[in-house]
Parts: structure tokens; C-alpha cells; sequence
């Protein structure tokens, strides 16, 4: 099981795995909670934009991205919908659409536009290397220590959208702005290093497992960031010994962690059920 | 499960057992690994990265790969920016020194190829990403000599005490070549000057070495898909110029073809681009025995 870190590429492989699980499996407690679960896949689609853009005009393949990735987060944080009949998870995913076909127009008109995609968007973390960690470790660490900061403040904004009272947060919050930027650059440098459907799973599948399993909400935090990290362990080994690409090994361990937590949910929801009727 | 996994590690450990003594090449294409064999007879113990039927310039990396390359004594590319999106983060990955990029087991096979399309002004906008030129040398089996000599001339730095060895499988190799390329040639001859298309830019070499004439790409520019006016423009040449196929790679749909041969009655044929495309190209010679008889045959 640990014969894997005899090599220094898995050492540095779940290094990576380890910190961007726990930023983003922390963050998406927050996600799931307000209920904007597509927030990463359009981040992460506004990034491949501007890949395309910049693949496009020939220049600024690192900084446009970061630019238009952190200028979509801001234009999240504005919208702030009071018709009830109306989410925000629907205007988030209007702009998934919208930027995913703008960025197939920009490939379409770029010479192998697609590969540059790829280089940046579907970053393989089996070729990480200990300068990435390092720096990718400063911006998670960071991201993490301003929420762990200000804990209270983000948590109560998470739980006014939870009950429905989000209509009472002004257009212009400044806890809800940073919530947003936080989420941007993580999501930027996350898909980097593992690639869109990995973070995507890190940031959904341990916090709905952690939910799932548990009521109270220092629980589902500490269960939501094990979940990651034991993603990031048993996805790994199974890359290593049936030699699989290491992304999507990860993203089958965490669903079958959370079929787990379904099931348990499932078990113990018949057991109350029956202790009530007996009760 | 502990069962299994003692069983692979027994196997693997015998294995490597077998091959001790023996010089380990990784290349990154098969048609490298084809020629490493043919010049490394019993020697060597070859591995190639990507498969025969992939695109090589799209490889999603998996584990194997820099261990493989993390135990090789010598690592042969295509070079030319052909693998730049996934060989160099292998290759640092693998902390080999003995393969990194100048040390003496890193052979670039493009040494000393005649390259064509080598862009006069960088121009992204041109398509022009082969900032070096025409990666797709192999596919003229002239060039396959050149490989082979700076694969040899890689394993006599690795093993220089079999140098005679290496020497004598390479003039095996080029005599061999000499003759099928006569064969091939004949062959191709009553075609000369067929006018074809062809889906992506990759046939420069193996068009001048059998005298064909590629009028258009079903790609607009190379890399980008075909658009609706680029199939209306090669339908026309189709017509206009009586051409009678539309080659194409097994990694690339067919769908737009499949367009422009309603329209029109012409041909459309998957040639093989490297080694092990198809089951039955087992080798270097077997790649261009198979294009030169399917072209032979839509050619008719």
C-alpha cells in the first residue's frame, strides 16, 4: 500500500493531491451549501476562455486566464437575484454555456488551440514538481488562513443562503466578494495542477459525503477534508498498481466514497425510521 | 489482493531478472521502438511511450511511464516539438540523468534530417506550431535511415563494447531498407503525380518521397478542424482536379470526409502513421508495406 512512495514522483504527486483536497474539499462546504455547485465547472470554463483568448492574440498564456478567471469570480459575487422563482446556480450556468461556446469560437479560428487547452487545463499531477507545490502551497495556505480568519463571517453568510435569507445580503459584500476571490484562484491553480473533473470532485464529492454522514458542522468539515486526503491516497495507489491516469483514478475513488456514504445514510435512515415506529 | 499484488512484484522482479544486462530504451513513438529493435537485436529490451494508433502529440501520462523511463539507460524522441506538450515533464519527472535532455543517453532522432516546411516567419496565425518544421519525418523511409544511425550512435555511447555489434545490424538495416524501398517504389510508380487530399499536415514527407501531389487539407489550417467554407473549397478541387482519395490517420474522425465523398464519389482512406496502427504493422518495414498497398489500391 505504501510501496508507491518509494518514488519520489508519487511523494510529490499526493503532496499536491493533500493540499489542493484539503483547501478545496474546505471550500466546498461552502459551495454545497449555498447551493452553487456549478460555480467550478464555469470558473474553470472562464479559465479555458481565457486560454483560447489568449492562444488566440498569441500572448499571455498564464496571466489572462488568472485575469479573466478572478474578473468572473467578481461578476459572481454581484449577482444577487430577488425573484424567488429564480436561482443563482441558473445564471452560473448561463455563463458556463456562454463561455464555453465563446471558447470554441476562439478554437475554432487558433492553430492547434485545443492543445494549448490542454496544456493548462488538464494539468497532470504526476509531472508536479516540488517549485509548483512549494507554490501552490503558499496561495492554498493563504486562501485557507483568510477563512480560517474570519471563520465566523463566512460561515454566517454560507447559512443566510441555506435558509433563504440571501436577499437581505447588500449587492456589495465584502465577505462575500472575497468568498469569490478566494474560490477563483483556488479553482485557477487546483486545475493546474489536477485537471477541471478532479477539482471539480474534490471541491463536491467530500463535502456532500461529509453532509451526508453527519449533522454537526465542525464534523462535516474535519470528514469532508479525511475524505479528500484518503481520495488523494487510495486514487493514487490505484494509478500506481493498475497503471491508470492519475486524475481520473482519484475522481472514481471519491465517487465510490461517496456511493459509501450514501449507503450508510441509506442504513441508518431505516434504522431512526424504525426506532421511531417502536418508539 | 496481497496475493496479487506479491504475484505482480514476484513477476516483475523476474522480469527484470531476464533483462539484467541487457541496455533499456524508452522511446516515445512505436516506429522509434521498431528501429531501436531492429539495431539493438537481443541487447536491448525496448519500450515505447505512446501507441501506434494515438496522436503524438497528444499522450496522457500514467505511472508506468516515468518508471519506465526513470530505469531506462537511453531515451529516443522524434524531436522537433512533435511530444512537447508531455515528454519533457516525463523525462524531468523520471530524475534520470542519464536521459535528460544533452547527457549521452538522450537521442533526438531528427539529428541530421533533411526537414521540410520550416517556417520562414513565426505566425501562429499561419498554424505554423512546428516552429522547427514537419515533425512527421518517419513517414519517408529514406529518413528512417537517419534514425537509425543516431539510435545506434546512442547505444555505442551507452555500450560501447558491442559497437561492432550495433554497426552490423545498422548496415543490415540500411541494405534491408534499400531493397524495400525499391520494392515500394516500383510499386508507386505508375501513380506518380496523383493528385490527393489529405486530412492533416503530416504527409509532406511520404508525398515527396513517392511523388504525390497534395492539393489541399481537409483542416483549414493545420490543427484547426475543418470549417463549412473549407469543405465546400475542397469539394470543388476534388472535382475540378479528379482526385480519387482523401487520406486521413486512425486518430482523426472522418465525419467531414464522409462529407466530401457523398458529394463527390471520392475515396476515403485511413493510413497508417506509425507502427502498430493496425495489428497487422508489426515493424518499421510493415508501416509502409501496408500505406504503399492501400494506396496502390484506391490509386487503381
Amino acid at each position: 500500500m505504501f510501496e508507491m512512495f518509494h518514488l519520489e514522483f508519487m511523494v510529490q504527486a499526493f503532496a499536491a493531491a493533500v493540499i489542493t483536497g484539503i483547501l478545496l474539499s474546505y471550500m466546498g462546504v461552502h459551495v454545497v451549501g449555498r447551493g452553487i455547485v456549478f460555480v467550478d465547472l464555469a470558473l474553470g470554463q472562464i479559465s479555458s476562455l481565457g486560454v483560447a483568448f489568449a492562444a488566440f492574440i498569441g500572448t499571455g498564456l498564464t496571466s489572462i486566464p488568472l485575469i479573466f478567471t478572478l474578473a468572473g469570480a467578481l461578476l459572481m459575487s454581484f449577482i444577487n437575484i430577488r425573484d424567488k422563482r429564480l436561482k443563482q446556480e441558473a445564471v452560473i450556468g448561463i455563463l458556463y454555456a456562454f463561455t464555453s461556446a465563446l471558447t470554441v469560437l476562439f478554437i475554432s479560428k487558433t492553430a492547434h488551440g485545443d492543445s494549448d487547452i490542454q496544456e493548462v487545463l488538464f494539468g497532470n499531477i504526476l509531472s508536479i514538481s516540488w517549485p509548483q507545490i512549494t507554490t501552490a502551497g503558499i496561495i492554498f495556505g493563504s486562501i485557507l488562513l483568510v477563512q480560517l480568519v474570519f471563520f465566523k463571517k463566512f460561515f454566517a453568510l454560507t447559512e443566510s443562503f441555506e435558509n433563504g435569507e440571501n436577499h437581505l445580503i447588500g449587492i456589495f459584500n465584502i465577505w462575500n466578494f472575497l468568498f469569490y476571490i478566494s474560490i477563483g484562484l483556488a479553482i485557477v491553480f487546483a486545475v493546474k495542477i489536477n485537471g477541471v473533473i478532479p477539482v471539480f470532485s474534490y471541491l463536491i464529492i467530500p463535502a456532500v459525503s461529509a453532509i451526508m454522514i453527519t449533522k454537526n458542522k465542525t464534523a462535516v468539515l474535519i470528514i469532508a477534508m479525511l475524505i479528500s486526503v484518503l481520495g488523494g491516497f487510495f486514487g493514487l495507489n490505484f494509478s500506481f498498481k493498475y497503471d491508470f491516469p492519475a486524475g481520473s483514478s482519484i475522481v472514481v475513488i471519491l465517487g465510490g466514497i461517496f456511493i459509501l456514504a450514501a449507503i450508510y445514510k441509506i442504513i441508518k435512515g431505516f434504522t431512526e425510521k424504525k426506532d421511531i415506529e417502536h418508539g | 489482493m496481497k496475493k496479487i499484488i506479491s504475484f505482480l512484484f514476484l513477476s516483475l522482479s523476474v522480469l527484470s531478472a531476464a533483462y539484467a544486462g541487457t541496455i533499456k530504451i524508452v522511446t516515445t513513438t512505436t516506429d522509434l521502438k521498431s528501429i531501436a529493435e531492429l539495431i539493438g537485436g537481443n541487447k536491448v529490451s525496448v519500450t515505447s511511450i505512446a501507441t501506434g494508433y494515438q496522436n503524438p502529440h497528444f499522450v496522457d501520462p500514467k505511472p508506468s511511464y516515468i518508471i519506465s523511463l526513470s530505469n531506462a539507460d537511453i531515451f529516443v524522441t522524434v524531436g522537433l516539438d512533435l511530444e512537447t506538450g508531455w515528454s519533457p515533464q516525463l523525462l524531468s519527472s523520471s530524475r534520470n540523468s542519464k536521459i535528460q535532455k544533452g547527457s549521452p543517453g538522450y537521442v533526438d532522432a531528427s539529428e541530421g534530417v533533411g526537414l521540410l516546411q520550416v517556417p520562414s516567419s513565426l505566425n501562429r496565425g499561419e498554424g505554423d506550431i512546428h516552429i522547427y518544421g514537419n515533425p512527421h519525418y518517419w513517414l519517408d523511409p529514406l529518413n528512417g535511415k537517419v534514425i537509425a544511425r543516431n539510435i545506434a550512435n546512442g547505444l555505442e555511447r551507452a555500450d560501447p563494447s558491442n559497437k561492432s555489434f550495433y554497426e552490423a545490424n545498422l548496415q543490415a538495416f540500411f541494405s534491408k531498407l534499400d531493397v524495400k524501398l525499391a520494392e515500394w517504389t516500383t510499386k508507386m510508380a505508375p501513380f506518380k503525380g496523383s493528385k490527393i487530399i489529405a486530412y492533416h499536415n503530416e504527409w509532406v514527407y511520404f508525398e515527396r518521397r513517392f511523388g504525390l501531389q497534395i492539393v489541399d487539407f481537409m483542416e483549414p489550417k493545420p490543427g484547426i478542424p475543418p470549417s463549412p467554407s473549407q469543405l465546400v473549397k475542397v469539394i470543388k478541387e476534388v472535382s475540378a482536379n479528379k482526385i480519387k482519395v482523401i487520406i486521413s490517420s486512425p486518430y482523426f474522425t472522418t465525419s467531414s470526409s464522409d462529407v466530401v465523398a457523398k458529394q463527390t464519389g471520392v475515396k476515403e482512406l485511413t493510413l497508417a502513421t506509425s507502427t502498430g496502427a493496425f495489428p497487422s504493422i508489426k515493424n518499421y518495414f510493415d508501416l509502409f508495406d501496408y500505406d504503399v498497398d492501400q494506396m496502390v489500391s484506391v490509386l487503381k
